[in-house]
């Protein structure tokens, strides 16, 4: 289970890198963007995950029971909102940049005009 | 730099990257085994002092609501940046049509209808969601993302929303505002009747697992809920009058 689990969060990050590098369209460019930053959910909740632990919604279950750890849950809304942020403003710049050179493909736009 | 030179300088590094991410991935606990304290800690406190049931609310607005007040004003400059962004070239093209106008030949009778059907529920799960922020899973983040779904699901639906191009939706700019100062103030509310900026104690506990405990976390979680959804609103819309504007030189 280890290995899967950090494996699965190197996975995102290198294939979503794979996927922008080869990418021919902006909007795909900022898909592949927020695939590596999903690798860090995977791995920011797979370091809070304790074996046999509980959700940490304490409402239902009995006191003492060990639930998985909240903070690294916290830290991942955090990333999911920025993640959502950062999406917003690629993509505006995307438009911007549509306008500009009439094309989405990111080698097209190598010629720099004014 | 060619493509393909460009494809083996990453292939390379990323075979460098794989190995380092193997290198640190094997010294961290196994996979099930966490043993931090501060998680622990946390969560043992979240009922008996705040009277949460929801220990991942706890944490963002009680334990690292500094933090979630900076994540608050990102999701704020980001709005703001995107306007900034999508309004510089808004020069031309005077008048925008209201959407119905533009929208309505190119979505199904389906889709408006789905649309219509889903408003009302849309905007129900989305206040349940913030108001049990601080029992259930859920929050003003999560219910703030699906409030702004009812805006959407309004426009697929064939409601008209007129952008006239020199105002900004006024709507959604008050909301985020609103949210995002709400919030400071909720932060001074507890430097001046508790002492500590953000402290969450001054608006009492309440009885665990009630709608109204939890102190101030609740009333974060609202006004984090106006603050995304108005931020979310003014970012979807100024998208969509883009696309409008795209639609009506085509």
């Amino acid at each position: 289970m280890t290995a899967l689990a950090y494996g699965v969060a190197a996975w995102l990050l290198l294939i979503g890198l794979v996927g922008i590098v080869r990418s021919r369209n902006l909007i795909g460019v900022v898909i592949c963007l927020s695939v590596v930053q999903s690798s860090t959910y995977v791995l920011l909740l797979a370091i809070g995950y304790r074996s046999g632990a509980k959700a940490p919604i304490l409402a239902d279950i009995a006191g003492g029971t060990p639930v998985v750890d909240p903070v690294v849950q916290a830290l991942t809304l955090t990333d999911v909102v920025v993640e959502a942020t950062v999406t917003a403003l690629l993509l505006a710049l995307a438009v911007q940049a549509h306008k500009r050179f009439g094309t989405l493909d990111p080698d097209a736009m190598t010629e720099m005009r004014g | 730099m060619s493509r393909g030179a460009r494809f083996v300088l990453f292939g390379v590094s990323a075979a460098g990257l794989a190995a380092l991410l193997g290198w640190a991935f094997a010294g961290l606990p196994d996979f099930g085994a966490y043993a931090g304290r501060y998680g622990r800690i946390v969560a043992q406190l979240a009922e008996p002092d705040r009277a949460t049931t929801n220990a991942v609310t706890f944490t963002a607005f009680d334990v690292r609501a500094i933090d979630t007040l900076v994540e608050e004003f990102i999701v704020f400059a980001s709005a703001i940046a995107a306007v900034a962004l999508l309004r510089h070239q808004r020069d031309e093209p005077e008048h925008a049509e209201d959407t119905d106008t533009l929208l309505r030949p190119r979505t199904s009778p389906a889709l408006r209808l789905v649309g219509a059907a889903l408003a009302g529920p849309t905007v129900v799960i989305a206040l349940d969601l913030i108001a049990h922020g601080h029992l259930t899973p859920g929050g003003g983040f999560q219910g703030g993302i699906v409030l702004a779904a009812t805006a959407v699901v309004v426009v697929a639906a064939g409601g008209r929303v007129r952008l006239p191009p020199d105002k900004p939706p006024l709507l959604g700019e008050m909301m985020h505002g609103a949210g995002a100062a709400g919030f400071v103030l909720l932060g001074l509310g507890g430097l001046i009747f508790s002492g500590a900026f953000l402290s969450t104690t001054f608006a009492g506990h309440g009885t665990t697992g009630a709608l109204l405990s939890g102190g101030a976390i609740p009333l974060l979680n609202v006004a984090t809920g106006f603050e995304v959804a108005g931020a979310v609103i003014v970012i979807l819309g100024e998208f969509l009058e883009q696309e409008m504007l795209a639609m009506e030189e085509s």
